[in-house]
């Protein structure tokens, strides 16, 4: 059961968010490039010769992360989309985060929330869960717009579809996780905005990692699970040793 | 009397060693209006904390009405703290009304008069960042005043306000304080005796002295205020020659004595009769400073 203060704080921190033009339009411009606009365009073009006769690289078919990388389409399809997947999706909370958690702080409304009769931990959980519900909903409905393209221009089926939604959706998580320990180590929006770039670091070498040696669509179910793996290790190494006291203090 | 708020030696460290409290023991019965007396950086704002459960003790323990704060029950009495905070930032994007529907949707209360007492019906249309200052503060006094709290902290609710508006806002606190339990935190020594009858007095985290206002007073020696033509070196030059122990301070000279009535009348023909033209030499009321300074030496 969710604390009724917790689903009290959750939908204010909604209404803010969706009211804040600037981070609805950061919130909304990556992921319509990354996760819309780049693939769609790529694919298209994926259909003209030049692109479908694309060859990789002989060393790198040597490598089980390339066994599906016979032209550029393949090439696309399962070293470059999984990339751009996991940058928007790392992204897209912790810019939201920025807002919700670091700008709260800044500006000492979170003064005026903890008079309230809430706890921290409804505070932060509140606002986490207000950073992936919003990112779900601008990322899942532009993931849908190109799945339809990949399903009608590509052969690679549903299977890559839900593989695909899954990674995406543990990245959201792992991503959340980070803006909580962004926001427990960061005293301003500049050390925040850098501990967000140096919080993407591990997500992105798990991505190569996986994007190189685990072949066919395991890729997404592997470096899905890693992501998991990482956000709950943040998530417990956050509130374990960080503890939710330096939000306040 | 039940006791309303408790600390029990209670100390926190924050993770960079800084001392918040040091072994703080103070109490608040219920009803009554007790003030947290202490200069910025002494610890009053850890104390409200504490009792927000924000922050956790590393030693001791804090009690609200009989509950341990982030203990089985907190949240039961929790509903029953309003909280002003000091200085609080507001929120560009929610008019004050959303705020209020927020708070009493939290203590389950509804805010009508709260909204009534304040005079804040015309303004909840408004964001809340445009609120004049005096408006903020009294914002944050109904969002704690929503539930009818039997306990009422305000931690420096007048800091940072111009004085006009610092008066404004006086009655308003008079207000809400009267007919609960009230902790207010402040380093304003006048506001605190005009809105308190107790008084604790932190310094550096620790609770230095606690009492009645009267029980303070009665600690203190009394003093007296020498002032002479010749300056208050000639003064204490010739105090020190008689074997008594005065300060300087803003150009006269403070003398503790036991018995201001005996011992002022002698003090002052002793220096007549040594030359110097005394031109005042009445007791003086003690300050808080004064008796932190007592308490040290």
């Amino acid at each position: 059961m969710i604390p009724t203060e917790v689903q009290l704080l959750f939908w204010k921190e909604v209404r803010q968010l969706t009211r804040n033009t600037a981070a609805m339009l950061s919130s909304l411009f990556m992921p319509a490039v990354l996760i819309v606009l780049a693939p769609v365009l790529a694919l298209l073009a994926s259909r003209t010769a030049p692109y479908r006769d694309l060859r990789p690289p002989a060393l790198s078919a040597t490598l089980p992360g390339f066994d599906l990388v016979g032209n550029g389409e393949g090439y696309f399809l399962y070293i470059t989309l999984p990339f751009l997947f996991v940058v928007a999706a790392l992204l897209t909370p912790i810019l939201a985060a920025i807002q919700t958690l670091i700008v709260e702080r800044e500006r000492r409304s979170l003064e005026l929330l903890m008079s309230l009769p809430v706890l921290v931990g409804d505070i932060l959980a509140a606002k986490l869960a207000a950073i992936l519900a919003t990112a779900l909903a601008t990322i899942v409905p532009m993931f849908l717009v190109d799945a339809v393209v990949i399903v009608s221009l590509t052969g690679a089926g549903t299977s890559y579809v839900v593989g695909a939604l899954f990674l995406i959706v543990a990245t959201l998580v792992a991503s959340v996780s980070a803006s909580l320990l962004m926001a427990l180590m960061a005293r301003d929006l500049r050390t925040a905005t850098s501990l967000g770039g140096m919080l993407s670091v591990p997500p992105l070498l798990l991505t190569g990692l996986c994007v190189v040696f685990v072949p066919g669509l395991g890729r997404f179910v592997v470096l899905g699970l890693l992501m998991l793996a990482l956000g709950c290790g943040t998530l417990y190494g956050g509130l374990r040793w960080l503890t939710w006291e330096r939000y306040v203090s | 009397m039940a006791t309303a708020i408790a600390f029990r030696s209670v100390t926190k460290r924050f993770p960079d060693g800084t001392l918040g409290l040091a072994d703080a023991t103070w109490h608040v019965a219920e009803g009554v209006h007790a003030c947290l007396l202490g200069s910025s950086g002494s610890g009053k704002t850890t104390a409200v904390r504490m009792l927000q459960a924000a922050l956790r003790p590393t030693g001791g323990s804090v009690l609200l009405l009989g509950v341990t704060v982030d203990g089985p029950g907190y949240r039961d009495v929790r509903r029953r703290l309003g909280v002003v905070p000091q200085g609080p930032g507001m929120y560009p994007d929610l008019t004050a009304g959303e705020y209020m529907a927020l708070a009493s949707r939290l203590y389950g209360a509804r805010p009508e008069r709260a909204v009534d007492a304040l005079d804040l019906g015309e303004y909840l249309r408004t964001r809340m960042t445009y609120l004049s200052p005096n408006f903020q503060r009294r914002l944050a006094l109904a969002a704690a005043l929503v539930a009818d709290p039997d306990v009422l902290v305000l931690d420096e609710p007048t800091a940072g306000l111009e004085p006009d508006d610092a008066r404004d806002l006086q009655p308003y606190l008079h207000e809400a304080m009267r007919g609960r339990t009230a902790v207010l935190c402040t380093h304003k020594e006048q506001e605190a005796r005009s809105l308190c009858q107790e008084v604790a007095i932190l310094r550096a985290g620790r609770v230095v002295a606690q009492g009645t206002w009267d029980d303070l007073w009665r600690k203190m020696r009394p003093r007296l205020k020498v002032a002479a033509r010749q300056g208050v070196d000639r003064v204490l030059a010739e105090l020190a020659e008689l074997g008594v122990h005065a300060v300087a301070e803003e150009g006269a000279v403070l003398v503790s004595t036991t018995d201001p009535e005996q011992e002022g009348a002698t003090l002052l023909r002793r220096l007549l009769d040594a030359g110097i033209d005394v031109y005042q030499c009445a007791p003086i009321e003690p300050e808080i400073k004064d008796i932190v300074l007592e308490v040290y030496q």
